[in-house]
């Protein structure tokens, strides 16, 4: 397994290669990536059964010597993610084979969905912080590239507008690691642990924590930092924003857990306050900016921000309870909103659009549509047994548990918001007037959005299962010597 | 925009970026240099040609397949990585020596094939680059 994790990078570059080489012949160039794509669920499966008795993998490329070389880590964290990235991008392709017109689906998407993939598990398996930095660029060039994928005004507006702001984000990020390179001469992650621990937590080192917290949290939608999300969730193709709220924004709070447990434990300490107090105007912001929408996927957005705003309190905590509940708070909430989102898309290929006044009274035209989306607002809105209400739950319990009551009681006021707009929003969709015919839509978008949606049932029935999973994660985070031995050891 | 000044010195220097684009890919392996910075500089030596001369001459004389040199590449390198499994580890560097005749030793790195690699997408990602905003331009005027 240590030769062949690498894969995750190596499989999703070869075959982006591939597609493109064989790009004028469609039928070919899709089902090689479907295949490979469901080759790289059962491998991320695989290395999921490898990692769960606790094993760290480690892979120095070019087998170079321990801090010099670029290594390549899974543990129980990054496991877990590869699995979540590959299955929701797997589900993703499979719905916009039936959802994209194959005028819309030019022959670089499914390039650069793998090139996609391909940044995000680079990301997760990275134990080198420029080469995070190197994945993140792979990870935003291909989203660049999906965002105007129409190429109308709308989306090329939306499209620059976030090109402009991750610019300045990885701009910023190279100016953190060479600002921690200058000070202790590293950038391997296990190496800069050790150092940084015995420089302690010296003014210069809060401050480059911060430049760190800054470029994550615009990857995470953290506030001040989410005003592109709302836009560049609804306005991109839908199984593009699926992959954006399933997936993209959790690499940002990846890249935060990584740098509170592993790199900064000290300053984040000193920082946490400060962090405490922008989850919960994140939470605010998600939940009050949903209320005057109409169009679902905006809707849907605004309560991403909500919801991460919940997963990095979660992580913010510092404690092992809060890492576990905003673990299982990841998991649970990137099948839930992929699934929702590609549930968004199915309702605009039956009605046509995705606003709400323009839509209603599904209940009766499209039976198993709404109820699809009705398992999705219930969890969403944090209803008992499905996932939304455990991973609350976990949180507002980890908080709680370690007494910032002031801090959980207000995050606990929101969730009545967000109980009040999902139940709003369902009702009108269901129930409420208006709206034409109702068209059809193809096995592979109700597949693809059962599929996802399966996942936030089960994981709501199983919760304690997948919570002992988040627990143990959550034990080797806040272990990370073990990670740092794995990478002497073997690397 | 004609340049008398630049159309006389764009040719002379064309040739002395490309030796030296080249000196650095072969220089780069072990030393400073390497395939980014030689593709940058070849790149630089074509696009500074192509401005010299006008835009539709430019498009006659470098109409070459840079899509293709960029999937080439990039598949270059990737192979080459994967190579490196059969040594041990993704992206391992191995040594091959062997005589040629007139030349003598040569020693062939696998990480100067994957520089190649990487020289290949930079030449074609910047002429890529270029050549499309050309046309954009050519579209507005």
């Amino acid at each position: 397994m240590n030769a062949f994790f690498p894969m995750f990078v190596v499989l999703p570059l070869a075959v982006g290669t591939f597609l493109f080489l064989v790009r004028k012949n469609r039928a070919l160039q899709e089902s090689v990536s479907l295949i490979a794509l469901l080759a790289n669920l059962i491998f991320a499966g695989v290395l999921l059964h490898a990692t769960a008795d606790g094993t760290i993998f480690v892979h120095r490329m070019g087998l170079w010597p321990f801090p010099y070389a670029i290594v390549l880590a899974a543990d129980r964290l990054a496991a877990t993610l590869l699995f979540l990235s590959s299955s929701i991008v797997g589900a993703c392709a499979v719905f916009a084979r039936s959802y994209l017109t194959d005028e819309q689906r030019k022959e670089a998407f499914h390039p650069l969905l793998h090139f996609l993939l391909m940044g995000m598990q680079g990301c997760f398996i990275t134990g080198d912080l420029f080469n995070l930095f190197v994945f993140f660029e792979v990870m935003l060039m291909s989203t660049y590239a999906l965002l105007g994928f129409y190429y109308n005004l709308d989306q090329l507006e939306m499209a620059f507008k976030y090109t402009c702001l991750n610019l300045i984000a990885s701009a910023l990020f190279l100016l953190g690691v060479s600002l921690l390179y200058a000070q202790v001469g590293t950038v391997n992650m296990a190496d800069l642990a050790v150092k940084i621990k015995l420089l302690g937590p010296t003014p210069l080192m809060v401050v480059t924590a911060l430049v760190f917290v800054f470029v994550f949290s615009v990857k995470a939608a953290i506030f001040p930092m989410h005003l592109w999300l709302p836009s560049a969730h609804s306005i991109s193709p839908t199984p593009i924003s699926a992959i954006l709220a399933g997936v993209l924004v959790k690499v940002g709070i990846y890249s935060i857990i990584r740098c509170a447990t592993l790199i900064f434990p000290a300053a984040f300490l000193i920082l946490q306050p400060g962090l405490i107090l922008l989850c919960l105007l994140t939470i605010a912001m998600g939940a009050l900016g949903t209320l005057p929408q109409t169009s679902i996927k905006r809707i849907l957005a605004y309560s991403t921000i909500n919801q991460l705003g919940y997963i990095a309190f979660g992580v913010a905590l510092l404690s092992q309870a809060g890492l576990a509940a905003a673990v299982f708070y990841i998991v649970g909430h990137a099948y839930l909103k992929s699934a929702m989102l590609l549930g968004a898309g199915l309702n605009q290929k039956l009605t046509g659009t995705v606003d709400l006044e323009e839509m209603g009274g599904m209940m009766g035209k499209a039976p198993f549509a709404s109820l699809l989306m009705l398992v999705g607002f219930l969890s969403l809105a944090g209803f008992p047994p499905f996932t939304g209400f455990f991973a609350k739950l976990f949180v507002l319990q980890a908080g709680f548990a370690q007494g910032a009551i002031l801090a959980t009681g207000v995050a606990l006021g929101f969730g009545v918001i967000s109980l009040y707009y999902n139940f709003t929003t369902y009702q009108r969709y269901a129930w409420g007037t208006g709206g034409g015919e109702v068209g059809a839509a193809g096995a592979g978008i109700y597949g693809s959005v059962a599929f996802l949606s399966a996942f936030a049932v089960i994981f709501g029935i199983g919760a304690y299962w997948l919570f002992e999973w988040a627990q143990l994660v959550a034990a080797q985070l806040t272990n990370p010597e073990l990670y740092i031995a794995a990478m002497r050891d073997l690397g | 925009m004609r340049s008398l000044i630049l159309q006389t010195i764009a040719p002379v220097v064309l040739h002395l970026t490309l030796l030296f684009s080249m000196f650095l890919l072969i220089y780069g392996h072990n030393q400073p240099g390497g395939g980014f910075i030689a593709g940058l500089m070849t790149a630089v030596g074509i696009v500074l040609q192509w401005i010299a001369v006008d835009e539709e001459e430019g498009r006659r004389r470098f109409n070459w397949p840079y899509e293709r040199i960029f999937l080439a590449g990039l598949a270059l390198s990737t192979l080459t990585g994967v190579w490196g499994y059969i040594k041990g580890a993704y992206l391992k560097s191995s040594i091959y020596r062997f005589e040629l005749p007139f030349i003598g030793d040569v020693e062939l790195f696998t990480a100067f094939l994957f520089d190649v690699g990487v020289y290949g997408v930079v030449v074609g990602v910047v002429m890529c680059i270029f050549t499309n905003l050309c046309e954009e331009e050519a579209k507005d005027s």
